[in-house]
């Protein structure tokens, strides 16, 4: 048998034939702050949240119930019209689980004064990949960045978590790194290359003076390098090696704030990227959590998740309270589009482009719903000067609302804005967060 | 040694972009064949810029679409999301372009409304710049112009350097079979032109590195390691089909999860390995979507239960791999059509009541066909056209044109059930979905048993199946996906990115003819995408804006996936990144950095990230402070003649005496092993005297003065840092006898050494290729 290729199909496996070396004591057991080489970010926090496979807004901030036990091809199956609630100004789905009927109103009337909802979003498609893309760029077409990796590249280009990505569609174009979080208990020997003990300062592989050797011709060999490389992808990809180098202290810090993870993936991806916001080395992130393409037995698979995905926000507020950076976080939940209305053969739902979102945090005027659909979920035009529903308006778009998240953000100026344009008639144009 | 551009001159505009630009400015252009400039233009060529990208595109193509309101005529074009839309287009045009209204072509006479209605009304003035250039077009389809494409594609890479043969055999080499070149195979093609590379890549195309490689670069695609945990595959199985499916289950523990590990390995990669053995039996790669067999070793043949009906050569080789034909529970033969029917691809990418195989067939579209239906079903859908038709994907023009194309293909997958298990509809396809077919042909009422069998023949003849299989080859190979047409005239890079992608797309294409005139042996395809341009270029003389944007993609400067910097780094200095010899390899594992250095799961992470983070670059240079700690002693610990980093140097060799001079002879060796060391793990070939060799021997120098004075004032020790001596031997664990042994240093040459080596290691050259 051949030793190295078992070795390594075993690690693909999980097949564990040798315990990992543990280096240190504890992960947060003894840190040592470099002092920072760059500034950290304090400033607005995206964190950008994608329900994939296409979500039932029906189900939830844009409720349509069901108009009678007789009602042939009803909205839903799972509730009355009649039944639906409000939590301020906000109607809602009166959806719970079997240990918690009234989860939804749980979360609504925690946090309507500060939710914004967006409905009848008109995604003007029904495919993953055009749906993702056109909710998280704003635009439909391929060629587009994420707007996580537009602010990030604007905020804190060379932060060295600056744009983390848990899914959704994070294209960056080139603007910025992505970074990817794996299992957090190797954390600590990233953030601390230059150590064998990482809770040791003193056990480092090189002495202090050889370490700073060592980077001095590395600062003098990617000049060289700089110098000599022409071709603009070996440019970009040396640059990006060096920023990422320049960060390399600023990751130390993210231990500091780390918590005790949770089990649940969402939690730990808010975790681990509000930990990284508030170490400051990070400025956007993209969330996902899946499994909302239920073309099959749709109210038994998708409503636990849209509960799920309540309970992620929830946390994600909770958590930012507790790191005390709430006020600068905002939250921006979509999806791929909507689900038809009615149910197919199978009691699915299939794929509809009319969407809702929901935002909430920093500069998002909370208690209001704008836009609307009608009673088999089709967009309402809205009047985009009053917001009020309006046939003889427009159809609120992922561009109007990119647009106004760029000016939220202040980046809306920005060279690398511009070089992703969102250009809006005047007469289009919409103030959607207040 | 020295590199020349492939041309010095500098090349004229493109003829694609002149023609834009002639176009745009409204010049027309004056005969057909050639541009102002006397290149050649094809007719081909001219149809794109001048007919399709100027007006037809938009005019034309808006009604006259597979679900426009001109859908039912015979002018139907394709978007150019399609794979081959221009020369689909073209041929449509060359058929109606036989018919005349009164003398006038068809084409002409109707947006024109010469002497005919037009349901559109007028669309072309006569005697404008787009009538003309249609007219133009309709006298050239009577003799089309074909151009020699490799003048223009010399044009592009006019002004590019590329890597020699032995530069570009070392990167081959470490990107196919995970080593460095031998000396031998080196001398076999230096200075001997591009093509002296193939013999050197034909006996590297038979190491098993390379099928680990193989395995690896398709499972991106295919994704099935994601069942490689525990049973995971062989719980995907039909146990009433394969009642023996746990025979591991006997065995003693111990003996049980290595069993089981082997035996759900075989199920898990039985695509994995059915490619593997395809491509080591120089077997047409067609047998990807149309072997009769599956591929299975002995583990994965007990579980299918067929063990008995194999002729091992050595069954006791795990790894040892075989056809067999598997038996549906009825005991039937199962019709094989190569990863389409396999229990693994259909799991993979599943179905249920209501998507009824359509998944797997945008899958199949995506991988065989280079057809990314997604993309060509992506553009504005009204709603209200869905809702107020009944079965919208029969009947609803925004939803038919896609579902015309995946429909039929989604049905010849009918009898494989959700579990991927052969079970056919005893109720037939569905009455309320189009019939079962592909690309406009009916599936043979004979062939319903067999319709998958069928769909890999209709594939395998499939012009877009070699294209399929070089963009995927091309991806794995370079690391980056294969150029798409752009679509988008108002982004200020439109022009260039067009120029690069039709200069890729007929590189592409002709190495999928090469591919095809091979009886579709992949190898040809590894070994032309290897002598390319795409795998070769490495720098560029030009320096204007327009021809760098060109350029954009083009360059070695691809960041190694974790798997292939582990292969490098064990490459390079003789061991890999692991802890412990039966430990972990860091970049390995999922527990360690394989996510974080942006690798996949092939399950929820399915995308590699390709440029560095602030992670990915703390984590190399974790790297190579580790393995400049553990790798230099441990290569100190050998015989000069049996080193891999240092063999010009001894420990002892200090670059100043007691006195403060310089012995020039060690000076000398120093120096020798330093260029040598650039060579070694960078690649790069530099002067003994350069100013690379003089950066690394300051730092050797500086490094050694600081650790003198340490060791003077006692703040240093004598002695390495535990983890990083060598009192060994690492692979077998033998204790090295006392005069072998690094533990101390006296002369702190092996720390400075420790600092040159990580200084390598870290680079920028030793994470890119």
């Amino acid at each position: 048998m051949d030793r190295r290729k078992f070795l390594s199909l075993a690690a693909l496996a999980g097949f564990g034939v040798a315990s990992p070396v543990v280096f240190g004591r504890s992960r947060r057991g003894n840190v040592h702050f470099e002092p920072l080489g760059l500034e950290p970010y304090a400033g607005t926090f995206f964190m950008i949240i994608h329900a994939g496979g296409g979500w039932d807004p029906t189900s939830l901030c844009d409720p349509k119930g069901r108009l009678s036990e007789d009602e042939v091809d009803p909205m839903n199956q799972s509730y009355f019209a009649a039944d639906i609630e409000e939590a301020g100004n906000i109607r809602y789905a009166p959806l719970g689980t079997e240990e918690n009927p009234n989860a939804m109103r749980d979360f609504f009337t925690k946090h309507y004064e500060r939710l914004l909802v967006l409905n009848g979003i008109n995604m003007r498609t029904n495919g993953h990949d055009g749906g993702t893309r056109h909710i998280a760029s704003g635009r439909l077409a391929e060629g587009y960045p994420a707007f996580g990796a537009i602010h990030s590249s604007a905020r804190g280009r060379d932060l060295p978590m600056t744009f983390l990505s848990f899914g959704g569609y994070d294209e960056t174009m080139g603007l910025v790194a992505r970074t990817r979080s794996g299992n957090t208990n190797a954390l600590a020997r990233i953030a601390y290359p230059d150590r064998y003990n990482t809770d040791d300062e003193a056990a480092t592989f090189h002495s202090p003076a050889a370490n700073s050797l060592i980077k001095s011709a590395q600062e003098e060999r990617y000049n060289h390098l700089r110098e000599v490389e022409k071709l603009p992808q070996v440019q970009h990809s040396l640059d990006l090696l060096w920023s990422g180098r320049a960060g390399s202290e600023e990751l130390k810090k993210l231990q500091q704030y780390l918590p005790e993870l949770s089990n649940n993936g969402f939690e730990r991806q808010a975790q681990v990227a509000l930990a990284a916001y508030k170490a400051g080395i990070a400025t956007s992130v993209n969330m996902s959590i899946g499994g909302y393409d239920t073309h099959g037995n749709h109210d038994a698979t998708h409503i636990p998740r849209l509960l799920n995905l309540l309970n992620g926000i929830d946390f994600i507020y909770e958590e930012a309270q507790r790191q005390g950076v709430w006020q600068n976080v905002v939250v921006f939940v979509g999806s791929d589009f909507g689900r038809t209305p009615g149910y197919n053969d199978g009691n699915g739902k299939d794929h509809w482009p009319i969407s809702s979102a929901m935002l909430m945090g920093k500069g998002i005027q909370g208690n209001r719903v704008i836009g609307a659909s009608d009673e088999r979920h089709n967009a309402r035009k809205v009047n985009p000067g009053s917001l009020a529903v309006d046939d003889g308006g427009i159809f609120i778009e992922p561009h109007h609302i990119h647009h106004d998240l760029r000016k939220l953000a202040g980046i809306s100026d920005h060279e690398v804005s511009r070089q992703f344009p969102i250009l809006i008639p005047e007469d289009e144009k919409m103030s959607l967060f207040g | 040694m020295a590199r020349e551009p492939i041309n010095k001159h500098r090349r004229s505009w493109w003829t694609g972009a002149l023609l834009s630009v002639a176009a745009v400015s409204g010049v027309a252009m004056g005969f057909a064949g050639c541009n102002s400039g006397g290149d050649c233009v094809s007719t081909e060529e001219y149809f794109q810029t001048e007919v399709w990208s100027t007006f037809m595109s938009e005019t034309c193509f808006s009604c006259h679409n597979s679900q426009g309101q001109a859908s039912h005529t015979e002018f139907i074009l394709r978007s150019s999301d399609w794979p081959g839309y221009i020369e689909t287009n073209l041929a449509v045009l060359e058929n109606l372009a036989r018919i005349e209204v009164d003398g006038v072509p068809l084409l002409l006479a109707k947006p024109t409304l010469q002497g005919i209605e037009h349901g559109g009304g007028m669309q072309l003035e006569p005697g404008s710049d787009e009538y003309k250039a249609l007219e133009s077009l309709m006298v050239q389809l009577e003799e089309p112009v074909r151009c020699d494409s490799s003048v223009a594609s010399a044009e592009f890479f006019a002004g590019v350097t590329l890597l020699n043969e032995q530069e570009t055999l070392r990167k081959a080499s470490l990107a196919l079979v995970g080593r460095l070149p031998t000396s031998e195979e080196v001398a076999r093609v230096r200075d001997l032109g591009i093509e002296a590379l193939d013999p050197v890549l034909d006996e590297m195309l038979q190491e098993e590195e390379f099928y680990e490689r193989l395995t690896e670069l398709w499972n991106d695609i295919l994704l099935t390691d994601r069942y490689l945990p525990g049973a995971d595959a062989i719980d995907l199985l039909d146990s009433t089909a394969y009642p023996n499916a746990y025979w591991f289950n006997e065995l003693p523990e111990g003996v049980l999860e290595e069993q089981r590990f082997y035996a759900n390995v075989g199920v898990a990669r039985e695509n994995l390995h059915l490619i593997q053995y395809l491509v080591a039996n120089d077997l047409p790669f067609t047998g990807v979507v149309t072997a009769p067999y599956v591929v299975v070793n002995p583990g994965a043949a007990k579980t299918y239960g067929v063990f008995n009906n194999i002729s091992w050569e050595d069954p006791n080789d795990p790894w040892e791999l075989q056809t067999a034909t598997l038996q549906a529970s009825d005991g039937t033969a199962l019709p094989h059509a190569g990863v389409l029917s396999s229990a693994m691809f259909l799991n993979r990418f599943p179905t249920t009541d209501t998507n009824r195989n359509r998944h797997r067939a945008r899958m199949t579209l995506l991988f065989f066909l280079a057809t990314d239906i997604l993309r060509v079903g992506e553009r504005p859908v009204d709603s209200e056209s869905i809702s107020n038709l009944p079965n919208p994907t029969m009947n609803a023009n925004d939803c038919k044109g896609c579902h015309s194309v995946i429909d039929p293909i989604a049905g010849t997958f009918q009898n494989w059930s959700q579990a991927g298990t052969y079970a056919p509809r005893e109720e037939g396809w569905y009455g309320d979905m189009r019939l079962p077919g592909f690309e406009g042909s009916d599936l043979p009422e004979g062939d319903y048993p067999t319709s998958i069998q069928w769909l890999g023949e209709q594939i395998a003849n499939d012009e877009r199946f070699a294209l399929s299989v070089v963009q995927i080859m091309y991806r794995g190979i370079t690391g980056r996906e294969a150029l798409v047409e752009p679509n988008d005239p108002s982004m200020d890079s439109y022009g260039a990115d067009l120029v690069a992608f039709k200069v890729q797309q007929q590189i592409l294409d002709d190495i999928a003819s090469k591919f095809r005139d091979s009886s579709y042996n992949l190898k040809v395809v590894i070994k032309e995408l290897v002598k390319s341009p795409y795998f070769r270029a490495q720098n560029t003389s030009e320096d204007s804006e327009e021809r760098l944007t060109e350029l954009s993609k083009l360059g070695t400067a691809k960041f190694l996936s974790p798997e292939q910097l582990h292969r490098k780094i064990e490459a390079v200095t003789g061991y890999p990144w692991r802890n412990g010899v039966n430990g972990t390899d860091y970049l390995l594992s999922g527990n360690e950095y394989r996510i974080f250095y942006g690798g996949i799961d092939s399950d929820s992470i399915i995308e590699r990230i390709d440029e560095p983070n602030g992670l990915m670059a703390n984590i190399a240079t974790r790297m190579s402070n580790e393995m400049g700690c553990w790798a230099t002693s441990r290569d100190f610990s050998k015989s000069p003649a049996d080193r891999l980093l240092f063999p010009y140097v001894e420990p002892s060799f200090v670059p100043e005496e007691e006195n403060g001079f310089a012995v020039p002879a060690v000076t000398d060796a120093l120096k020798a092993n330093i260029q040598y060391l650039y060579l070694h793990i960078l690649g790069e070939q530099v002067e003994l005297n350069g100013p690379e060799v003089n950066r690394a021997f300051e730092l050797f120098v500086a490094i050694w003065e600081d650790g003198k004075a340490g060791l003077a004032d006692e703040s240093y020790s004598t002695s390495l840092p535990n983890t990083c001596r060598t009192t060994s031997d690492w692979w077998t664990g033998e204790p090295l006898p006392e005069e072998r042994q690094i533990v101390n240093d006296p002369d702190y040459t092996i720390r400075a050494w420790m600092g040159v080596v990580t200084y390598l290691l870290a680079d920028y050259r030793f994470l890119h290729e």
